[in-house]
């Protein structure tokens, strides 16, 4: 099933390991570089960045090459076909032609090239998919009326399929998301009753597929599905909670519904409590869960999760005026963070304030310090009445503050 | 579950790859069952701070008329100068190189008491005037405040403030909000500023690396100056007199190429040659341009495919040259 050489991928893992042990400082970087450069594996590439970079460079070299044909193919078509409707089938088949070059270019730079996450091997598979996409979609269209779920599902079919044989993670991602769209679009259109209990459908389903690939994952025996069960484990926990969130059920449900383009208010939900408390709950349970079971990805989605439950109460009762309830907030998080660090500070093992070896301490610092130069950078007198923080004195002039004080 | 860490852990012992005493320090370590929570924490705190001075900005805007100017200000002056008062008392003094604090705490600290002075100083200045109309002078005050606590404290985020400040007092705003949405220079003569802003950065680099002055503050200046030199020179090639800022570029480009590799910093090496690729191409198709090209246009269509082809071997080449530059072996 899988594309790509047995040995040099399983390479790819151990040196991952390798430069894991180095950054953690257990191996010298000599011997690394010796580990590196004796390993024969799959040429991928490491840093997000440059992958990203050749992504784009790869994706604008496959719609120049797209482009090309079809202008050629166009330029046949107009000359050979007199017919309209043969004309329509012949372009419908380039796009399809397209897509195959795609899969083809993906298939030979996984086997002959040896190119593994390199970025222009996503951009060909990822191209690749979208065209076959629109194929389908022209294919199925119906008096200009496009088949949407015939366009979800071949999404989750060739995706799928495309991650088991090559194992990019966008391709995981892209799975999921087919996947989880097909099944509540189905609900939604072809069951009567669809509407009411599509988020009950979610929950279901979401947290079923979370204990299948919590399953799957203590199954596995070699390390190639590794990632992408992890990350369709932290989907199903998304999912999970976004279905019985409050705000989504209830924002959601107004806008399935005929009112929504009478500019009205979203109406209450039936079983307002339970997603009330679900909406609450929830995060506390995956906060908890996750330092029973030394879970960092549960974590944090619970963190985020926690957050956009506040971001749901706010939403529908104004207790408090943002400004007061930030800064509130702020004195809270650091009165917490600071007792956590006081109590954790010292542990030895299991949960700790402790640096791990394995665990990259500066990972923010960086991103720290781009935040800080976005929000409370300086700007130029000139463009003062803009900003409205800091220096931003527009308004300050308004209740007679100006005067003789 | 195997572990798949573990499993990797030992194919590299049985291959002989690491020594017995690194495999078994290693199965030790991870025998301890490690669930660090070092940089959530840390985030947490980062979030209150942020949370926190985000919040009193607002409420100090809004409740001018009831609270009273005095008050606010002696508030304010009272929180900074107790957030000031622990960050000295906790730090051991300015040194050359890198002397961080002790707990990761103050080095938030120090960002909140910034933060709140440079609030301090506009507030006084919009509302007493203090400065008169220096307007100049309200934004280098905060600016030499954070500038001083930046290499006293020696915080990096501090001294990302501090650049902004003087990029400010010259009106630029070079914060990356505004660089993203293309508003950081709207006129000619503002991307003349840049230009030399960003190569005194460059100069100023070069020095305190003579004189070895906190050399690890190098990267953020050379990443302010990197982008002001490039925008600003791509700015001026899509204006009149494009030609000689292509050859600045080009300088540039080549400057900072050999410059990333003798830092190793992968970030520059990129934006470097993001820069000089972008700056490549608007120069062509300005040359295209200026030899009335129009006519042959199919023709340039035709070649798209290969020219990328081309670009992507030319990238391959580049990244395999800066890997083979690099000590460090692989780019992470």
């Amino acid at each position: 099933m899988i594309a790509y050489d047995k040995t040099l991928l399983d390479n790819i893992y151990i040196d991952e390991e390798a430069n894991r042990l180095k950054q953690s400082g257990f191996i010298s970087t000599e011997q690394y570089k010796l580990i590196h450069s004796q390993l024969q594996k799959l040429k991928s590439q490491n840093n997000l960045f440059i992958r990203i970079g050749f992504f784009i460079l790869g994706c604008m070299l496959y719609s120049s090459i797209c482009g090309l044909l079809s202008l050629l193919w166009l330029g046949i078509c107009d000359s050979v076909f007199v017919n309209a409707g043969d004309r329509n089938d012949a372009y419908l088949f380039i796009v399809y032609i397209l897509s195959i070059i795609g899969f083809g270019s993906k298939e030979y730079m996984s086997k002959n090239m040896k190119y593994f996450g390199f970025g222009l091997d996503d951009a060909f598979i990822l191209g690749a998919i979208l065209a076959l996409l629109i194929g389908i979609g022209l294919t199925f269209e119906e008096n200009y009326n496009p088949n949407y779920l015939a366009v979800i599902l071949v999404m989750a079919i060739a995706s799928s399929i495309a991650y088991l044989r090559y194992l990019n993670l966008s391709l995981a991602l892209l799975a999921c998301f087919g996947i989880t769209a097909s099944l509540a679009y189905m609900t939604f259109e072809y069951l009567t009753i669809g509407k009411i209990i599509l988020p009950f459908v979610m929950l279901l389903f979401s947290g079923g597929s979370y204990f299948i690939s919590k399953k799957a994952l203590q199954n596995l025996t070699v390390p190639y599905y590794y990632n992408g069960l992890k990350l369709a484990k932290g989907f199903c926990l998304i999912l999970f909670y976004l279905a019985g969130n409050y705000y989504v059920v209830r924002e959601l449900n107004f806008s399935l519904s005929e009112n929504y383009f009478y500019d009205d208010v979203s109406p209450e939900i039936p079983f307002a409590l339970f997603f009330w408390a679900f909406t609450f709950s929830i995060p506390m349970v995956y906060l908890f869960f996750s330092l029973k079971n030394k879970d960092r990805m549960m974590l944090w989605i619970g963190f985020l999760a926690l957050c956009f439950a506040f971001f749901t109460f706010r939403m529908y009762h104004h207790v408090l005026p943002p400004e007061v309830a930030l800064t509130i907030g702020g004195l809270i998080v650091f009165a917490f963070t600071y007792f956590a660090i006081k109590r954790t500070k010292h542990n030895e093992t299991g949960l700790t304030f402790k640096v791990d070896r394995f665990t990259n301490p500066n990972a923010f610092a960086n991103v720290q310090a781009l935040v800080i130069a976005s929000q409370f950078g300086l700007k130029p007198e000139a463009k003062v009445e803009e900003s409205p923080m800091e220096f931003g004195g527009g308004g300050f002039s308004g209740g007679g503050s100006n005067g003789d004080f | 579950m195997a572990n798949f860490e573990e499993q990797a852990t030992q194919t590299l012992f049985d291959k002989n790859y690491i020594t017995g005493e690194q495999f078994e320090a290693i199965r030790a370590y991870r025998g301890l069952n490690l669930f660090s929570v070092h940089n959530e924490l840390k985030f947490l705190l980062y979030l209150s701070m942020l949370l926190f001075t985000s919040g009193i900005g607002i409420l100090i805007y809004q409740n001018i008329d009831t609270i009273g100017h005095t008050a606010i200000l002696g508030l304010l002056l009272l929180v900074t100068l107790t957030c000031f008062y622990f960050c000295f008392k906790n730090h051991q003094g300015f040194k050359k190189e890198e002397v961080p604090f002790l707990n990761p705490l103050y080095d938030y600290l120090v960002l909140t008491a910034v933060i709140l002075s440079c609030t301090f100083v506009g507030y006084l200045q919009f509302q007493y005037q203090t400065f008169g109309t220096h307007y100049g002078l309200a934004t280098l005050v905060p600016t030499i405040i954070s500038l001083f606590c930046a290499y006293y404290f020696d915080n990096k985020s501090v001294l990302s403030i501090g650049i902004t400040g003087m990029a400010a007092y010259l009106g630029l705003s070079v914060d990356p909000k505004h660089v993203f949405e293309n508003e950081m220079i709207d006129n000619t003569y503002l991307s003349y500023v840049g230009l030399a802003f960003g190569l005194t950065l460059l100069l100023w680099v070069l020095y305190t690396t003579k004189i070895n002055l906190k050399k690890h503050f190098n990267l953020v200046y050379l990443t302010f100056s990197l982008h002001l030199v490039g925008i600003a020179c791509m700015v001026n090639l899509c204006d009149d007199y494009w030609l000689p800022f292509g050859l600045v570029l080009a300088i540039a480009t080549y400057y900072f190429y050999n410059l990333s590799f003798q830092i190793r910093s992968i970030s520059l090496f990129i934006f470097t040659v993001l820069y000089g690729f972008i700056g490549m191409n608007i120069f062509f198709v300005r040359v295209l341009d200026s030899i009335h090209f129009d006519d042959f246009f199919s023709i340039f269509f035709f070649t798209t495919p290969f020219y990328f082809i081309g670009t992507i071997i030319g990238f391959i080449k580049l990244i395999k040259h800066f890997n083979k530059n690099t000590s460090d072996d692989s780019i992470r």
